[in-house]
This record gives structure tokens, C-alpha cells and sequence, in this order.
């Protein structure tokens, strides 16, 4: 008994001495019921079907972490475009404690700012991912746009024996790494877990561009729509994504 | 009489190049006008389904920017034949 005690001392010593880390993720997406049928099944099927070439990095530290995608070799950044943007990825999240940083894409030089989750629901639901085993919390995403406002699930298996309230493109504020994230269609599973790094990572900071909220954002989005480039045409943006 | 022969010849030779060149310029023009309703209507008809597009990703949730890159994709492969 006292032997197992001071091993269980040593196991959560272990982990709670976590200092950084490197998260490889990769990323799911499910058709939507909608868009069956349409003229997007086609694009959101090669959405679907790329993502499986898609790979991101979480680097962390205790104070903060960037969550990034690979360059992928085997299909070219163009023919992936479309399946970061289904998957939610817009560009590297820098991620803090209360909120997170992305610089935007194609709409202009500016930092998106995004509050933390607040009202995750924790529940006692477990299951084990990669040997870890991993609580379920659950919370919502809401979408609003002109044909109205939707609210969609959000599930995050979050591991208490890594305490990094981190995880996939800026979602975390749990008392634990996320290692699986489902938010409506789209999956962020991991793949591998490098804890401790022998060389610390460089987190870096997002670019020096002015900080904007979601409604900021979704004006200047609004603001593209109304562009006389937009109407008479796509102009691809100039931003490298 | 040759001189009248050579000036009437010429006269002749001169007003039928003019005439064909006058016609192609005219073909080459309504070429031209042709081409540009051609593009016209291509574009009304690929604007038309980018628009369908950006509605339907709206309509199954989309945020503004993912329906506008849906949009925008889907007038590249109008525009393209596709």
C-alpha cells in the first residue's frame, strides 16, 4: 500500500512538472446534411477528402502556446485551402490564458481577438486517447450570419495529467490539455505527443497588425462581400495562407 | 489608252482592297461583341451561382467568411467550365 502511494506520488509529480510540449493534430471533417445534394456537395467532398493531408502543430509552454499547420507535401497549398477553411483554420493561433490571437486571412491587415470558452460543461464521461486518460466537456459555437443564428455542439476530451489549459485552434481554458476536439462536423484528433521538450519551443507572437473582435471581423468580411472586385468576381487574396 | 486602262485597273484594285478591309474590320468587330456578351453572360450566370452558393453555406450555418470563400470557389469553377 505505502509502496503503491509513493508511486502514485511520483506519476502525478511527473506530470505536473510539465513545462512544454509539442501536440501534432490532425483534423476530420463530415459532409453537412445541407449541403447534400447542392452545388457545394462537390468542393465540400474535396474538402472532406483533403483533410486527411492536413497536420498541426500545438507548441507550448505554461504561459502560452501557438497552434500552427504543417506544409503539406504531398498536395499543394491550394487544394488545401478550402479544407483549412471547413475545418475552421484560418491562420496560426496564438493562444494565452483568457483569449487567444490569429492574424485574419483575405480580409485585410488586422489580429482577431477570441475570449477563452467559459461555460464548458464538465461531465464524467471518460476514454483514453494515445494512454491518456481523457475527460468530455462540453460547450457551443454560435454563428450568426444574414439567414440567421445557429448554435452547434463542441466536445473536448481534455487530459487532467497534462495541466495545460491548451488545445487546437484556440480552444482550451480546461483543466487539462485538449487532445480531441469536436466542434460541430470538424474532429481535431492527435497523433502525437512530445512532452518536455530538451529544447524549449519559441512560441513567438502574431504579427504587430491593429486587434479586432468577431463583430469587427464580421464587418470586414460584410465589407468584402460589397467590394466591386467580389461582385464582378473572386480576386484572390494577396495574403500568403 | 493604256494610261486610262491602268488608272480604271487600279481604281478597282484599290476599292476592293478597302472594302475587304473594311469587312474584316467589321467581322473582327462583331467578333469582339460577341466575345464580351459571351463573358457578360458567363459572368452574370457564375455571379449568380456564387451567390447561390454563399446563400446555401448561410443557410446551413456557415460564418460569413467560410461562405465567402465557398462563394468565391464556386465562381473560379464557373468561370473555369467546371
Amino acid at each position: 500500500m505505502k509502496i503503491n502511494f509513493i508511486f502514485l506520488l511520483i506519476f502525478i509529480n511527473g506530470y505536473g512538472q510539465i513545462q512544454n510540449g509539442k501536440i501534432e493534430y490532425g483534423v476530420s471533417i463530415e459532409m453537412i446534411e445541407g449541403f447534400k445534394g447542392s452545388i457545394l456537395e462537390r468542393p465540400y467532398t474535396e474538402s472532406i477528402n483533403n483533410a486527411k493531408y492536413l497536420s498541426f502543430t500545438l507548441l507550448f509552454n505554461k504561459e502560452n502556446a501557438v497552434f500552427s499547420c504543417n506544409e503539406s507535401l504531398e498536395v499543394g497549398n491550394q487544394d488545401l485551402f478550402m479544407s483549412k477553411v471547413s475545418a475552421g483554420y484560418m491562420n496560426e493561433v496564438y493562444q494565452y490564458k483568457d483569449y487567444s490571437l490569429c492574424a485574419i486571412f483575405g480580409f485585410g491587415n488586422y489580429v482577431l481577438k477570441t475570449d477563452a470558452v467559459k461555460d464548458w460543461t464538465l461531465e464524467n464521461e471518460t476514454k483514453e486517447i494515445e494512454g491518456f486518460l481523457c475527460y468530455k466537456a462540453t460547450s457551443t459555437k454560435k454563428v450568426n450570419n444574414s439567414k440567421g443564428n445557429f448554435v452547434f455542439p463542441v466536445v473536448a476530451w481534455y487530459c487532467p495529467k497534462i495541466p495545460i489549459s491548451f488545445g487546437p485552434n484556440g480552444y482550451g481554458n480546461l483543466p487539462g490539455l485538449i487532445l480531441e476536439l469536436q466542434v460541430r462536423n470538424v474532429v481535431y484528433g492527435v497523433r502525437k505527443i512530445d512532452l518536455n521538450l530538451s529544447k524549449p519551443p519559441v512560441i513567438g507572437k502574431p504579427k504587430d497588425y491593429p486587434i479586432i473582435n468577431q463583430e469587427e471581423f464580421d464587418q470586414k468580411v460584410m465589407a468584402a462581400y460589397k467590394n466591386e472586385d467580389f461582385k464582378k468576381g473572386f480576386k484572390k487574396p494577396e495574403d500568403k495562407f | 489608252m493604256k494610261k486610262v486602262l491602268f488608272t480604271v485597273f487600279a481604281i478597282i484594285a484599290f476599292s476592293s482592297a478597302s472594302f475587304a478591309k473594311k469587312q474584316t474590320r467589321v467581322k473582327e468587330l462583331d467578333n469582339s461583341k460577341v466575345k464580351t456578351a459571351i463573358v457578360l453572360l458567363l459572368f452574370s450566370s457564375c455571379n449568380e451561382r456564387q451567390q447561390i452558393a454563399i446563400d446555401l453555406c448561410k443557410e446551413n450555418g456557415c460564418g460569413d467568411a467560410e461562405a465567402f470563400f465557398y462563394g468565391a470557389g464556386e465562381w473560379g469553377r464557373c468561370m473555369g467550365g467546371n
